[in-house]
C-alpha cells in the first residue's frame, strides 16, 4: 500500500508540475502571438499581414464601389492625429459609419492599408442617460 | 425616438411608476440588509436568523426586477434604464427583454437567477445549511450592494424644470431585435445563478470539514447547472449565426469566453464527483471544482466591465460606476482568495477529517479513475486556454506593456492541441471499467465504434461529394497546431472523424448499458449531443464557403450555383420590418430570399441594419445578406483617346474630348465623348460633360439606356485621356453569401445535449447516495458481459477489497 500511495504522490507532484508548464506554454504562446496593435508611422516601416492598425475613421470619407465585388475605401486617423488610406476588400459592414473606433487589420500596400478584417466598436447610442432636450 | 410633442407638453410622469420606482429602490436597500442579517445569523450560528433574512432578501430582489419588468415593458421613460433600453413601438416580448438588456438590469437578473437556486438547493443541504446561507447570502449583498449604486431605478433630469416622461425612449440596439434576446439570456443567467450554489455548497461543506456528504445531494445540481450554461451558451451561438457573425456560431470573443469558462469548470465538476462517490477521492479537488465556475464567472465579468478589454469584444457594455467596479472587484476578490484561503486553512488538518480512501485499487493504469482525471485536465485546459486569451489585455496592462489583439485563429492554433485527445478521451473512457484493462482490451471494446466511424465518414465524404450538396473546395489550407499546413480536406475530414467516432462509440454504450444501468446513460446522452453539436460546428466551418455577388434589377447576380434575381422591397427604407425580395434559382431549387435592410437616423447620414436570410435545407444553409443600394458602379476609370473597356455587357470606347469657354476660368466646359456597344441596349454614343463654376465642378452625365451614367471626373488636357465614373441608375446591391454544410447536427446536437443534461440531472437525483463501488457495477458487469459475450480472456476482474 506504501509502494502506491508514493506512485501516487509521484504521479501527482509530476501532473502538477506538467500542468504548470503547460500553463507557461499557453501564456507564452498567447503573449508572443498576439497581434500588436500599430500606429500610423509603425504601419508603413512593418512588413506582414497582420498588423492591427487602430484609429477613428475621418467623417465622410467612406466609399464603397461594387463592380466586381465590393471595395470600401476610407480614411483612418490613429491616436497620434496621422492618417492612412485604408482600402478593405468587402462592403462596408453594418456598422463603419457609426463606429467609434475601427481597427484595419492587414498590411501596408503600396500606398494604401490593405485590410483583410475590420473590427468596429460600436457607440453605446442606447445606452444614454435621458433624452437631450435644450433646458430654458 | 418620437419627437412630435414639445418637450413642455410631456406628461408627468404616471403616480404608480414613480410609487414603483421608490419601491424598487427601496427593496434593493432591504435586499442588502437583509442578507447582511442571514449572513450574521450564520455567523452567530443562528439558522433561523439566516432563513428569514435570505427569504426577505431574496423576495425583495424578486419584487425589484418584476418592478424593473412592469416599467420596461409599459414604457415608463422618465427612468434612465427603461429610456435607454425600451421603445414605445416595440413588440411586447422586447419590452419585456428590455429588463436584461442594460448592465444594471442584467445584474439584477444575476441576483434573480442566484437568489432562485440557491432557494432551490436549500433544502437538500442538510448540515450544510448554515453556512450555505451564509456564504450565499454574503455574495448576494455584494451583488445587491451593486444594484444600489447600478441602480435601474434612477430617473431622468428633469426636463424643463419638471420631471416628465417622454413619449418614447431610444430602444434596443438593433441587433438585439431578434427572438434570442428573448430566450438567451434569461437562459444563460439561470445557468450563471446556479453557480452561486454550487460555490456555497462546496464552501460550506469545508467549513464543516464534510466533504463527503454533500457530494451526492449537489450531483443533480451541478448537471442542472452545466446543462443551462450549456443551452445558453450555444443559444447565443445561434444568436450570432443569425444576426452577429454570420456563417460563425462562435468566435471566441471574452463575453463568450466569460460563459465558456464556468461551463467546463461545472462538467469537470460532474465528473469530478463519480471518483469522488467511487473511489472516495479528490474531495478537496471537487471542492475546488465546484467553486472555479463563479470564480471564473466573477473574474469574466470583472473583465468585461471593467473597460480592460478595449477594443477586443463586439458586446458593449457601459462602463461601470466606480463604487459598483469596487464591489464587484471586492466580491469577486473575496470569491477567489477568500475560498482558497479557506481551502489552505483546511488542508493543514484534511488528514484528521477526510475519508480514507476506498481500498481496493484498480488492476491497470487504464481504469475509469484516470479517465476522469485525463477528461477534467483537458476540459480544465480548454478552460485556462479560454481565461488567459481573454486576460491578455490585463496581464499586458499590468506588466505595462502595449496593447495586443488575441484573434480567434490564435484560440484555435492552441485549442487544436488539445481537441484530438479530447475526442479520442470521449470515444473511448465510457468504455473502461473503474478495475482498469489494458489497452489491448480497451480498444477492443472500441474497435467496433472505430471501425463504423470511419465507414461513416466515408460515406459522408462520398455522399456530400454529389453534386445536389457539394461546392468546389477552397483550396486555401489550414494551419495546425504542429506548424504544417494542410490541405483543408483532409484536416476537416480528420476532426469530423473525430467528432462521428466519439458520437458513435456514446452511442453503442447507451445501447450496451440501456437494459442494466439506465441512470448512466444520461451523460451518454449528453455525450452524444456534445459529439454532434461539435461536429456540425468543425464541418461547417471547415468547408464553409463565402462569396460577393452584385444584384441589379437589370443584372441579376450568380454565384454557388444560384441566380439571384431582384424584385422589390417589402416597406419603407425605414421601416425596421423592411425586407429586399430576391428571387433565387439553381441547384434544384427556387425560392424567394428576404434579407432584411433599413436605416436607422444617424448624425451625419442614415445607419444601415442588415440581418440575414437564411435558407435552411436538410443539408446545408445558404445565408443571403443584402447590404445597403449602391449606384457607384465603376470607381474612378481613366481613358486614353480610343482605349476600350468592358462593364458588365457594355463595351465603352473613348473617342476623344472637346472643350468649351475659356480654359482656367469658370465657365469653362469639358465634353468626353464615348461609343458603346451593348447585349441588351445595342450601341450608341453619349458625352459626359464637366464645368468649372466657382462653387466647384458641375456635371452632366452621359446615359446608357436607363442601366447607367457615366460622370466625367477630370480631363488631362496634355495627354487628353479622361477619368470617368460609372453610376447605376437603379440601386445595385452588393449581397454577401454563406454556403454551410450541416449545420443542422449543431441544433440537433444541441438538443440532445441538453435532453441528456435533464435527463441525468433525474436520474442522479433518484439514484441511491454513494454506492460502494468495491463491487463491480452495473456499468462494470455490462463491460464483463459484452466481453464473455465476445469470447476475450481478458475480462476484468471485480476489484476485491485490498
Amino acid at each position: 500500500m506504501k509502494g502506491v500511495a508514493t506512485k501516487r504522490k509521484v504521479g501527482v507532484i509530476a501532473l502538477i508540475a506538467g500542468s504548470v508548464v503547460a500553463l507557461g506554454v499557453v501564456m507564452t504562446m498567447f503573449l508572443t502571438q498576439a497581434s500588436p496593435y500599430v500606429n500610423v508611422e509603425q504601419a508603413k516601416s512593418m512588413k506582414g499581414n497582420n498588423l492591427h492598425l487602430a484609429g477613428v475613421i475621418v467623417p465622410g470619407t467612406i466609399t464603397t464601389t461594387v463592380m466586381d465585388g465590393s471595395t470600401t475605401r476610407f480614411i483612418l486617423k490613429d491616436d497620434y492625429g496621422q492618417t492612412v488610406p485604408v482600402v478593405y476588400k468587402g462592403p462596408a459592414p453594418a456598422n463603419l459609419r457609426t463606429a467609434d473606433r475601427a481597427v484595419a487589420i492587414g498590411g501596408m500596400g503600396t500606398t494604401e492599408f490593405e485590410a483583410r478584417d475590420l473590427l468596429l466598436k460600436c457607440p453605446s447610442r442606447y445606452e444614454g442617460d435621458g433624452p437631450k432636450v435644450a433646458q430654458k | 425616438m418620437n419627437t412630435d410633442i414639445a418637450p413642455q407638453d410631456w406628461p408627468a410622469p404616471a403616480q404608480w411608476s414613480m410609487l414603483a420606482g421608490d419601491a424598487g429602490r427601496i427593496l434593493l436597500f432591504l435586499a442588502m440588509a437583509s442578507f447582511l442579517a442571514a449572513v450574521i445569523g450564520s455567523i452567530t450560528n443562528r439558522l433561523r436568523v439566516s432563513r428569514i433574512g435570505f427569504a426577505v432578501g431574496s423576495l425583495s430582489v424578486f419584487v425589484s426586477f418584476g418592478l424593473l419588468l412592469s416599467l420596461t415593458s409599459t414604457g415608463q421613460f422618465h427612468y434612465r434604464y427603461v429610456f435607454a433600453h425600451s421603445q414605445a413601438d416595440l413588440e411586447p416580448w422586447y419590452r419585456i427583454s428590455a429588463a436584461w438588456a442594460g448592465q444594471e438590469g442584467s445584474f439584477l437578473l444575476w441576483a434573480v437567477t442566484s437568489a432562485m437556486f440557491v432557494a432551490l438547493a436549500r433544502k437538500k443541504t442538510g448540515a450544510d445549511e448554515r453556512g450555505y446561507l451564509g456564504v450565499a447570502s454574503a455574495f448576494l449583498m455584494g451583488l445587491a450592494g451593486i444594484l444600489t449604486f447600478e441602480s435601474p431605478f434612477r430617473l431622468i433630469d428633469p426636463i424643463l424644470g419638471q420631471l416628465r416622461t417622454p413619449p418614447d425612449g431610444n430602444g434596443l440596439s438593433p441587433a438585439l431585435l431578434n427572438y434570442w434576446m428573448v430566450i438567451h439570456p434569461p437562459t444563460i443567467f439561470l445557468g450563471f445563478g446556479s453557480l452561486l450554489a454550487l460555490f456555497a455548497w462546496a464552501a460550506a461543506a469545508l467549513m464543516r470539514k464534510n466533504l463527503e456528504d454533500y457530494i451526492v445531494p449537489i450531483r443533480p445540481w451541478a448537471i442542472i447547472s452545466a446543462t443551462l450554461l450549456g443551452l445558453g451558451l450555444c443559444m447565443g451561438g445561434f444568436w450570432a449565426y443569425e444576426m452577429l457573425n454570420w456563417g460563425g456560431f462562435w468566435m471566441w470573443d471574452p463575453v463568450e469566453n466569460t460563459s465558456f469558462v464556468p461551463w467546463v469548470a461545472a462538467v469537470a465538476f460532474i465528473h469530478g464527483i463519480f471518483v469522488q462517490q467511487a473511489r472516495r477521492r479528490w474531495h478537496i479537488g471537487n471542492a475546488v471544482l465546484a467553486a472555479v465556475p463563479l470564480m471564473a464567472f466573477c473574474f469574466g465579468t470583472f473583465l468585461t466591465r471593467s473597460g480592460f478589454l478595449g477594443d477586443q469584444s463586439v458586446h458593449s457594455f457601459a462602463q461601470m460606476d466606480r463604487s459598483a467596479l469596487w464591489i464587484l472587484t471586492g466580491i469577486g476578490g473575496v470569491v477567489i482568495f477568500g475560498f482558497f484561503g479557506l481551502v489552505f486553512a483546511r488542508m493543514h488538518t484534511a488528514k484528521d477529517w477526510l475519508p480514507e480512501p476506498r481500498a481496493a485499487e484498480p488492476e491497470h493504469i487504464l481504469n475509469r479513475t484516470t479517465g476522469y482525471g485525463t477528461s477534467i485536465w483537458i476540459l480544465l485546459a480548454f478552460g485556462v486556454i479560454a481565461g488567459v486569451g481573454m486576460s491578455v489585455p490585463l496581464i499586458q496592462s499590468l506588466a505595462g506593456q502595449a496593447p495586443k489583439m488575441v484573434e480567434e485563429k490564435l484560440y484555435h492554433y492552441i485549442l487544436s492541441w488539445f481537441f484530438p485527445p479530447f475526442m479520442l478521451a470521449l470515444a473511448i473512457f465510457p468504455f473502461i471499467t473503474w478495475r482498469g484493462s489494458t489497452l489491448k482490451a480497451t480498444l477492443g471494446r472500441v474497435n467496433q465504434s472505430l471501425a463504423i466511424s470511419v465507414f461513416i465518414t466515408g460515406i459522408l465524404l462520398l455522399g456530400l461529394r454529389t453534386e445536389t450538396v457539394w461546392l468546389p473546395m477552397v483550396n486555401e489550407g489550414v494551419d495546425t497546431p504542429w506548424g504544417a499546413k494542410l490541405p483543408r480536406l483532409p484536416w476537416v475530414l480528420f476532426l469530423s472523424w473525430l467528432c462521428v467516432f466519439a458520437t458513435v462509440s456514446n452511442f453503442t454504450r447507451i445501447f450496451q448499458l440501456w437494459r442494466t444501468a439506465r441512470p448512466s446513460v444520461g451523460g451518454l446522452v449528453t455525450h452524444v449531443g456534445f459529439a454532434l453539436t461539435l461536429f456540425g460546428l468543425v464541418f461547417s466551418r471547415g468547408f464553409e464557403q463565402k462569396t460577393e455577388v452584385l444584384v441589379h434589377p437589370d443584372y441579376p447576380g450568380t454565384a454557388l450555383g444560384y441566380t439571384f434575381a431582384y424584385m422589390d422591397r417589402a416597406y419603407k427604407f425605414t421601416d425596421r420590418h423592411n425586407e429586399l425580395h430576391m428571387m433565387v434559382m439553381g441547384r434544384g431549387e427556387e425560392f424567394l430570399a428576404h434579407p432584411g435592410l433599413y436605416f436607422t437616423p444617424g448624425e451625419e447620414e442614415p445607419n444601415p441594419v442588415m440581418w440575414p436570410h437564411i435558407q435552411r435545407h436538410a443539408l446545408w444553409d445558404m445565408i443571403v445578406i443584402a447590404y445597403p443600394m449602391a449606384f457607384d458602379a465603376s470607381g474612378e476609370t481613366t481613358f486614353n483617346v480610343g482605349e476600350m473597356r468592358a462593364f458588365k455587357d457594355i463595351t465603352l470606347q473613348y473617342e476623344g474630348m472637346r472643350t468649351e469657354g475659356q480654359l482656367g476660368t469658370a465657365g469653362a466646359r469639358f465634353f468626353a465623348r464615348f461609343t458603346y456597344d451593348s447585349v441588351g441596349m445595342g450601341d450608341g454614343e453619349f458625352e459626359s460633360m464637366m464645368m468649372i463654376t466657382e462653387d466647384g465642378p458641375e456635371y452632366s452625365n452621359g446615359r446608357i439606356g436607363d442601366t447607367f451614367e457615366i460622370r466625367l471626373d477630370r480631363i488631362d488636357a496634355a495627354t487628353k485621356s479622361a477619368t470617368v465614373t460609372l453610376f447605376f441608375v437603379q440601386p445595385a446591391y452588393p449581397v454577401e453569401l454563406f454556403y454551410k454544410p450541416l449545420t443542422i447536427f449543431v441544433w440537433i446536437g444541441v438538443g440532445v445535449m441538453t435532453l441528456g443534461g435533464f435527463w441525468a440531472a433525474r436520474s442522479r437525483s433518484r439514484r441511491t447516495p454513494g454506492p460502494m463501488r468495491d463491487e463491480p457495477t452495473g456499468d462494470d458487469n455490462q463491460v464483463v458481459q459484452n466481453e464473455e459475450q465476445s469470447k476475450q480472456s481478458d475480462a476484468p476482474e471485480p476489484i476485491t477489497q485490498g
